[in-house]
């Protein structure tokens, strides 16, 4: 069947963004385009599943309402359609196609994301990437291996773990989160500190652009080729704004020889973010340290993921070091010592790896811990320089009780990367509003504290009304500019990252509901 | 700053306000910390005015028990390992020269699997438009993932996208035990660079001429008692000092570099069996040729590292590579016409 009406739309959009328009008839030609869109909905449906087969391009409400949002659930709106490429070329026809129709897209991973990246807006189609989930090559002499998007992060661990490699970026969500998303949102995890972040640990990736070219950002010898500039650098972390990564070349990393896992459990959060600090100025460099106070202890010794923290405690501190078995022991004792030296309740270190799982259970299994507390979680992520994690975590205490929400702290004590987590009723309006309004006021802290918004769940739509806390409009200008360069139609994941758009509407009204809320 | 093309005036600035005033003063600007990196990067179409920035030269915060600084694009890295020192911190990455120039250029990436390189541990940044417009991006803290990742951009670009005055980096504890070490055995590197802790920096160096054996020297960190067990298990030598990643040109010579993937640099050895070459298991590696060479030296690698150009040689060679025009490329040029519309910047 002949295809009608991406011309059509073609025509229209340009119309539309005519800069020559006057604003009324943009906006005529905006409806236009809309209602054209509805009409040719069928049409492109056909085409999808034409192109994809009925199994892999969804159409109907029923299998739409599974992608409403991500794990940020306060922002949802049903996607127009769903698709589920397995290689480049299949991703490639289906940017083509919707760019030419001027109809936007975004990519999806797994869907675990905390800040609303893969949430569709402006009626967005989601190319999912859930069957792009090839191990294409490992190559372990260059320590590397290409995939495709859709790998699960721990699953790449587990191909290579034979070779004694593994992928060092290790989310919380890792058993199911996807390698194309954790480069989209940069993610980080409890082993960042030693080990940086995705982005450290991407060397290359070959993208389909907005328009639909392919094109090959780094190499598997270097992030940067010479000559050139970071574009694969650049591209981690724009949160799907950029164009859909669908063959990523990652860094493996030998597996140590030596790891050692140890628990303190402290009287006082002050005491345990003493310890951390006091380790760091001592020249150890721990693969990770992580800090859980009382309530989510209690939470996660109340679940299924308990680990056995003592309850009694302030705070748990969670320390693992890693590395040659030279020099472990002497290392090992120095934080036991140091633990001690701030008058630590306990310290217990993992003796097999059974315990250090055990140990780790709690930790990672803590956001699921807080399904207890109440039906919704909004786990909030800001960051503040690791010296003032005591006076920062002291006023989100107060922010807690101001709103009168339920507040729990765990986050990585090391970065200084907070995650304070308001668990609260979403059919609750007003308490939904409070918690909306505590969350704005922490990310305030974590600013005033010379930090940021966000370590690593993105900005996506949640932190929209609360870009400009941390940069001012020439800042988002200069980004703008950028933006521009990859995805000059704004077709490709939509109304994210950056709040300039006037489709971003419907997020920007989100701080003057919750202001109508609380002062009504 | 003596560089070697052709300049139309040179001036230092010692703030934003100044450093906003040289960039409107019409014409391309080609801008410079020391000096230091300017023969190692391709020189201006045309003739430029040179701005330094060397004079704005503070440390402006060190936060030891964070690990992060914020330095003013002209300290120099002699001033600020002496600074760090003193707090047994240490920048991780190699290079010399004034930081700013240093990032602007990356001129010689990791030198081992155990060092960083300079995209790592630029957190973030402030800086002006060719136009003169302040803006920032990062952060200053270890971790900060708002906003797109400009401070990516900077590494690198030689100073042509923007102006940085200001940079936010991250530090790491000084090693508490280093040591040099040499080796004849070519072997050596792959068993050093697969290692769980491998070596700061790892070089392969072969002489140039027929039947010149490659050496390979390195520097390891670490627990005093891993370093021993490392020379002895090696069978290591101890060196007197670290050995830059550097080939120093001849009269009428050009030294070229690229990438590649650590497993080929023995291809690349036997490829070019009369040419000096240097290789660090960062992937860079330097070949010194004569001038009438360069070209056919640049077809031959280009399979193996296609990003091979020549980085030493005349103002008007540096730079020139084998490798033709890419989608990337495209999206490189309109980059920096979406950030230096008016090619200030040269």
């Amino acid at each position: 069947m002949a295809r009608t009406y991406p011309s059509a739309i073609d025509v229209r959009f340009s119309s539309a963004v005519d800069t020559d328009n006057t604003p009324i008839e943009r906006i005529l030609w905006v409806a236009l385009v809309a209602i054209g869109m509805l009409h040719d909905m069928d049409e492109l449906g056909r085409q999808l599943v034409r192109m994809l087969g009925p199994q892999r391009a969804l159409v109907t409400s029923a299998a739409l309402i599974a992608y409403e949002c991500d794990a940020f659930t306060v922002h949802r709106q049903v996607p127009r359609a769903v698709v589920l490429p397995e290689t480049t070329a299949e991703v490639q026809a289906v940017v083509r196609l919707l760019n030419r129709a001027a109809i936007p897209f975004l990519p999806r991973g797994a869907g675990t994301g905390l800040s609303g990246g893969a949430t569709p807006q402006d009626s967005a189609i989601i190319i999912d990437t859930a069957r792009m989930k090839q191990v294409l090559d490992i190559q372990p002499d260059d320590l590397f291996a290409v995939v495709q998007p859709g790998v699960v992060n721990l699953e790449l661990s587990k191909a290579v773990q034979h070779m004694g490699l593994h992928y060092a970026p290790d989310p919380s969500s890792q058993t199911v989160c996807t390698i194309g998303g954790n480069l989209a949102e940069n993610s980080g995890g409890p082993h960042c500190f030693k080990y940086g972040m995705t982005t450290d640990h991407i060397l290359a990736a070959r993208v389909v652009l907005p328009d639909g070219e392919i094109c090959d950002l780094g190499s598997a010898a270097t992030p940067r080729p010479l000559g050139q500039m970071d574009l694969v650098g650049l591209f981690t972390g724009s949160e799907g704004t950029f164009g859909i990564a669908t063959e990523i070349t990652v860094r493996l990393s030998p597996n140590q020889q030596s790891v050692r896992t140890l628990l303190a459990s402290f009287k006082s959060m002050s005491a345990a973010c003493a310890t951390v600090s006091e380790t760091v100025a001592s020249g150890l460099l721990p693969a990770a340290m992580e800090i859980l106070d009382s309530a989510t202890i209690a939470a996660v010794e109340a679940s299924v993921y308990r680990a056995g923290y003592p309850t009694d405690a302030a705070a748990v501190l969670l320390i693992e070091l890693d590395g040659a078995v030279a020099g472990m022991d002497d290392d090992a004792a120095q934080v036991v010592e140091i633990c001690k030296r701030h008058e630590a309740i306990t310290v217990e270190e993992a003796v097999d790896e059974t315990n250090r799982a055990r140990l780790w259970k709690g930790r990672k299994g803590a956001f699921g811990a807080m399904g207890r507390l109440n039906s919704d979680l909004y786990v909030l992520d800001g960051v503040v320089p690791r010296t003032k994690l005591v006076e920062s975590l002291e006023a989100i205490t107060a922010i807690g009780q101001k709103y009168q929400v339920t507040l729990t702290n765990v986050f990585h004590a090391g970065d200084g990367n907070l995650h304070p987590n308001i668990s609260y009723d979403g059919r609750d309006q007003e308490e939904t509003a409070r918690v909306m309004k505590a969350g704005e006021e922490i990310l305030q802290t974590c600013i005033d504290a010379g930090g940021s918004i966000t370590g690593e769940h993105g900005i996506g739509s949640e932190k929209l009304p609360h870009v400009k806390m941390m940069f001012t409009d020439v800042d988002l200008g200069v980004m703008e500019r950028v933006r521009r360069v990859f995805n000059p139609r704004e077709l490709c994941n939509p109304g994210k990252v950056l709040p300039q758009r006037s489709s971003c509407a419907e997020v920007a009204k989100w701080p003057q509901m919750v202001a109508r809320v609380l002062d009504a | 700053l003596k560089p070697d093309f052709e300049v139309s005036s040179t001036v230092q600035v010692g703030n934003d306000a100044e450093l906003r005033e040289a960039l409107a003063g019409g014409g391309p600007v080609r801008l410079a910390g020391t000096g230091s990196q300017q023969q190692l990067v391709p020189a201006p179409a045309a003739k430029v005015r040179m701005v330094g920035v060397g004079s704005m030269n503070r440390i402006l915060r060190l936060e030891v028990d964070d690990l992060t600084c914020t330095v003013e694009a002209g300290v120099r890295r002699d001033a600020l390992d002496a600074a760090l020192a003193e707090n047994r911190l240490q920048l991780p990455c190699a290079g010399g020269g004034s930081v700013g120039g240093l990032f602007a250029a990356d001129p010689h990436g990791p030198l081992g699997p155990g060092m960083h390189s300079p995209r790592s541990l630029l957190l973030g940044f402030e800086g002006l438009l060719a136009e003169g417009l302040s803006f920032k991006a990062g952060a200053r803290v270890v971790k900060s993932v708002a906003g797109f990742d400009l401070q990516k951009l900077f590494v690198g670009s030689q100073g042509r996208l923007f102006a940085v005055t200001r940079l936010h980096l991250k530090l790491r504890p000084a090693p508490r035990h280093q040591a040099n070490f040499v080796q004849g055995d070519l072997t050596l590197f792959d068993r050093l660079r697969l290692l769980p802790t491998p070596p700061s920096c790892l070089l392969v160096h072969r002489p140039a001429g027929e039947a010149m054996n490659p050496v390979v020297r390195g520097t390891l960190c670490g627990p005093r008692q891993l370093v021993e067990d490392l020379f002895h298990k090696h069978d290591l030598a101890l060196d007197a000092a670290p050995v830059p990643l550097a080939l120093e040109p001849a009269d009428g010579d050009e030294v070229l570099q690229g990438t590649i993937l650590c497993s080929r640099v023995g291809e690349l050895l036997s490829r070019l069996p009369q040419h000096e070459v240097m290789a660090s298991a960062g992937g860079r590696f330097l070949v010194r040729v004569r001038r009438e060479e360069s070209d056919d030296v640049l077809a031959l690698l280009h399979d193996l590292a296609p990003d091979t150009l020549i980085l030493r040689g005349a103002a008007d060679r540096r730079g020139l590579a084998a490798h033709g025009a890419t989608v990337a490329a495209r999206v490189q040029s309109s980059l920096k016409q979406a950030l230096d519309p008016h090619g200030v910047l040269s």
